[in-house]
């Protein structure tokens, strides 16, 4: 299923590592260019909110846009990220993040009650994390999750080298 | 004394397949069309048994039709001319007789071939089956019809994606089971967004603490190159006259 996926992911000239990190950089420096940074002292805690939310964003469109239309996930995605950039709300996203903290309740509540139907509830735990998961079978959700997560570490090591490669 | 046409021994079980009614029965408009059926019967039989190893449904119905037939005829045999009438009575209880007979062994056939059957499909379920386009692997003891092999299919799929997903998350190699492997993948994707997050904070500290550059454009063309990305390879690509004056080393931007 995914060797073909593999050896193209490894593949030195047109892995998604390379793909994505030329379109996040790019980003980067037009976010850069585009707005000046402002003094440390002027800007208040939801600038720097929104700021560190705008590249977030950029890092997950950039990571959607070079996986392209192939996967499920990255085309719902994609429209997830135009639907919050066309409307220049960014609180969808403030959203999923307070989404991500009634997840870490409830699966403690569920780890309580750890016999009853945990593969439904973690499945249904699942097709909130993968973007694109509520109307999907469990076997591709599955197989969506592999290819998501795979991505979701290739981002996060780009960005990781990115970051350190600031000593400041 | 036996006529050619019903006598027993002129269906033999080396070739029954190659005969056909219109070849044993010119006349098919008879009014022994009972006794037609008493024949069609015990062709139906020689037939069945040449080919009851392959088509195991098809043996049922020969046997049920064969045995409605059976019942239905009690009248004579047919035979063409009336001077066969008198033997044919004769042969009537000949072939009754016979009947019988073979009703015992068919009755034992069909026992035999029940089980018979059972165990061709468990055999055609235990190899895997060419006539299905999904090949399952049934052991022995668990049901064989349909639906269970269908959910068994798709189980068995969900269970080969589970372990492509478990070889992947570094952190749920050690444990067996379902949930808590999924338990695992969430706990790991959840953390991973949030690194994504944490990343971007310091990114965004990153980015309001360093003067822009002018030439920045340079860095595509330049690429991240054929060896592997690597941002501390990037630092030590001396092609920008450095303009910087906070941040020492910002330079990997436009490699």
């Amino acid at each position: 299923m995914t060797l073909a996926r593999d050896t193209a992911m490894k593949n030195p000239t047109n892995s998604l590592k390379r793909r994505f990190s030329l379109k996040f950089l790019k980003t980067l420096v037009r976010i850069r260019k585009s707005r000046p940074p402002p003094s440390p002292s002027a800007s208040s805690s939801w600038e720097i909110r929104w700021r560190a939310q705008k590249i977030k964003l950029a890092a997950y469109s950039s990571m959607a846009l070079s996986v392209g239309s192939k996967r499920t996930w990255s085309r719902a995605l994609t429209m997830k990220l135009r639907a919050t950039m066309g409307n220049r709300r960014w609180s969808s996203w403030k959203g999923s993040k307070k989404m991500t903290k009634r997840r870490i309740v409830a699966k403690k509540n569920m780890e309580k009650r750890h016999l009853e139907k945990d593969m439904n509830s973690g499945l249904q735990q699942l097709r909130q994390l993968v973007p694109g998961g509520e109307s999907m079978d469990p076997r591709s959700l599955l197989e969506e999750t592999a290819h998501f997560v795979r991505c979701l570490e290739t981002q996060v090591r780009v960005m990781r080298s990115i970051v350190e490669g600031f000593p400041c | 004394m036996d006529h050619p046409l019903i006598n027993e021994s002129s269906f033999s079980t080396d070739n029954p397949s190659a005969y056909s009614l219109a070849e044993i029965w010119p006349f098919s408009g008879e009014p022994g069309n009972a006794g037609l059926g008493i024949r069609v019967g015990h062709l139906g039989r020689f037939v069945e048994t040449h080919v009851s190893m392959e088509e195991s449904t098809v043996t049922v119905t020969d046997q049920s039709g064969a045995r409605k037939r059976k019942e239905g005829s009690s009248e004579m045999v047919s035979t063409s001319s009336a001077d066969n009438l008198n033997s044919s009575k004769g042969k009537r209880a000949k072939i009754v007789g016979s009947k019988d007979e073979d009703g015992a062994p068919k009755g034992e056939d069909e026992s035999s071939s029940a089980p018979e059957n059972k165990t061709t499909e468990s055999l055609k379920g235990s190899e895997p089956s060419k006539q299905d386009y999904i090949h399952v692997r049934v052991r022995r003891g668990q049901a064989t019809d349909n639906h269970s092999l269908a959910e068994r299919a798709r189980r068995e799929k969900i269970s080969e994606r589970m372990k492509f997903l478990q070889d992947l998350v570094p952190s749920c190699n050690k444990v067996i089971g379902k949930a808590i492997v999924l338990d695992e993948i969430i706990n790991y994707i959840q953390s991973l967004q949030r690194q994504v997050e944490f990343m971007s904070m310091k990114l965004e500290a990153v980015n309001s603490t360093t003067n822009l550059n002018p030439s920045v454009e340079a860095f595509s063309s330049k690429d991240v190159g054929a060896t592997p990305f690597d941002a501390s390879r990037m630092l030590f690509v001396p092609q920008a006259a450095g303009e910087y004056v906070q941040c020492s080393h910002p330079e990997w931007l436009h490699m």
